[in-house]
């Protein structure tokens, strides 16, 4: 039953979405221990120069965190204040979209997608999950969350884009490096939330990316998100990448160090028990289908995890 | 000597084109000379997801004659103690887990008709799943299983035993509740099961996966698949996204105001 404990930690973590202040001041504090190297533990040796690959290119294999931004519109999600430059500025939504980004957040926070498992999308998954492993090879980079398990390819080969009319979770996305820097070009982007508080956007996002390794420890990030349905004008995005120094205690006594585990976002379990007419779950007034998986029925439906911030539809 | 010529130069020609078919077999090596495993890959028979023993066709599973190289008869060797659980699955395959957005685990997410792409670096291997954004990371570190975590695609530490990845895969799920199956006919392990997989690319285009499962729980001996997988070759072809959940879904969403439905809800 070890798998329970990490269940419990997902229920944990998506709770610690619910409250989103908090929350940054915990990753704030967990990014600052590992900037020590983590509780207990020696201190890390100070940044290098930037890690290349055979070919010369930066090598961004790795585990690294981002700023959480589970609110990416209270001035401290990295937006791009065009008038002053700073990093304190608000999605420039065009009125109607502004009123639909504050109704989802009064009236339907039970459809933030990350509550659902599924993949954040670009760049809000760098913004709502914890840390992500990296791993290049000449072909993409592959991003993994730690929370939720999302991953996100980005292909180096110089490929065109999917059809236009194809929608992904994670949008499609192609790089090549100018420089040492990987400039990612992402299109077919479903429709999603750009943080964990309603932030709403269209389907017809582009965003471009551009991650610059600035030591063996660093890289900046930036996106430019076009959404010519929702914004008014174009948006930028930024965040500093610190690679994940932290050794949590299970892996202290490990030669290799930490490594990001396995995550079971209780695929399906969640949304199976909790909205499908065949677990029971808005329905229900309803009797249970006959293909209703087992316990989904019988057993009420958990309070908390997996169930965003307003809950089930009354 | 008039019809030496001719035999000689067919001779040549001969060797020369079986050297060139050669030299086109060569698989392709990482800077430090190993096999390059990355690419997407999948495999053909999609028969094995349905059933990974011997079977004929039945409803909405092809007919096949199963992966098992080891024993002979191509059947998991149960203990008769363990027969009736399988039994009992069977009857219930419409809740295989895998219907349900469950991981799949090890060695089936090789074998779902879905593609996966190898990344490889010298310190670890991901390989990122088309299927419900499952991800494995397999490390050819010399490190050791984590002690007191479990997996759902089990825990991979793996060597090189001279152009063949060695995985070795423990420390699987033991949540009677959400198990793994082998197939989606109630082929079954318990969280005693350890697999060792083997990954030998043949071929710049093929690849040879061999599993060796043991699991002194289910099974009166280890047994092993083997399953080729064809590298895709298509221009342009990617991972794409299967959420499945989001299919399980669409009823009860519809008419609730998200805008989640946008993405399912349209034919587009």
């Amino acid at each position: 039953m070890r798998r329970i404990l990490r269940v419990v930690t997902i229920i944990v973590g998506l709770a610690m979405v619910l409250a989103a202040g908090w929350w940054d001041a915990q990753m704030l504090a967990s990014q600052a221990r590992g900037q020590r190297g983590g509780a207990g533990g020696p201190p890390p040796p100070p940044a290098g120069p930037v890690v290349r690959g055979p070919d010369g290119k930066p090598d961004f294999t790795g585990y690294w965190i981002s700023a959480t931004k589970t609110n990416i519109n209270n001035g401290r999600g990295g937006i791009i204040n065009p008038d002053t430059g700073a990093a304190d500025g608000k999605i420039p939504y065009n009125a109607e979209w502004e009123a639909k980004a504050a109704d989802t957040t009064k009236n339907h926070m039970f459809d933030e997608p990350y509550a659902h498992c599924l993949p954040s999308g670009v760049p809000t998954n760098f913004g709502i999950q914890m840390g992500f492993q990296a791993v290049q090879d000449k072909n993409a980079i592959v991003f993994a969350w730690d929370t939720a398990g999302s991953t996100r390819i980005i292909y180096l080969d110089n490929r065109k884009h999917v059809p236009a009319s194809i929608r992904l979770y994670q949008g499609d996305s192609i790089g090549h490096w100018e420089g040492d820097t990987l400039v990612v070009d992402t299109t077919s982007q479903a429709a999603g939330w750009w943080d964990a508080n309603g932030a709403v956007h269209s389907d017809a996002t582009h965003v471009v990316e551009k991650f610059t390794p600035k030591d063996s420890n660093t890289i900046f990030y930036e996106a430019v998100v076009e959404d010519p349905i929702a914004l008014a004008r174009p948006m930028t995005v930024t965040d500093n990448f610190r690679r994940n120094l932290t050794v949590p205690a299970g892996f202290r006594n490990r030669p290799t160090g930490y490594e990001q585990t396995e995550t079971a976002c209780i695929e399906g379990e969640q949304d199976i028990n909790l909205y499908t007419e065949s677990g029971g779950g808005f329905a229900k007034d309803r009797p249970p289908a006959a293909d209703a998986p087992p316990g989904s029925v019988t057993a009420p439906a958990p309070r908390g995890g997996g169930r965003g911030r307003g809950g089930p539809p009354q | 000597m008039r019809s030496t010529i001719p035999l000689s130069v067919a001779a040549f020609l001969f060797a020369a084109a079986f050297s060139g078919a050669g030299q086109s077999r060569a698989i392709p090596r990482t800077a430090d000379g190993k096999p390059d495993l990355s690419g997407i890959w999948q495999v053909l028979d999609n028969s094995l997801d349905g059933n990974i023993e011997p079977h004929a066709a039945s409803y909405g599973v092809h007919g096949g004659q199963g992966a098992i190289v080891d024993p002979p008869d191509g059947k998991i060797p149960y203990l008769p103690s363990a027969l009736a659980k399988r039994q009992e699955n069977y009857k219930n395959r419409a809740k295989d887990p895998v219907a349900y957005c469950f991981k799949p685990g090890v060695p089936r997410i090789t074998y779902i008709p879905f593609p996966f792409q190898i990344t490889q670096t010298s310190k670890m291997i991901q390989i990122t799943y088309e299927f419900v954004h499952n991800y494995r990371s397999i490390y050819p570190n010399g490190s050791e299983h984590l002690p007191g975590i479990d997996f759902f695609n089990g825990d991979s530490r793996a060597h090189w035993e001279g152009d063949t990845l060695v995985v070795d895969v423990a420390d699987f799920n033991d949540d009677p509740q959400h198990p793994t199956w082998f197939d989606s006919t109630g082929n079954y392990h318990s969280d005693a099961l350890h697999v060792v997989e083997r990954w030998t690319r043949t071929s710049p285009d093929t690849m040879v996966y061999r599993a060796t499962m043991e699991d002194p729980k289910v099974f009166s001996r280890p047994w092993t698949i083997e399953v080729l997988l064809y590298r895709h070759q298509e221009p342009n072809f990617r991972i794409m996204e299967y959420e499945c959940q989001m299919f399980k879904e669409k009823l009860v969403r519809e008419g609730k105001g998200n805008n989640l439905k946008v993405v399912e809800g349209d034919i587009r």
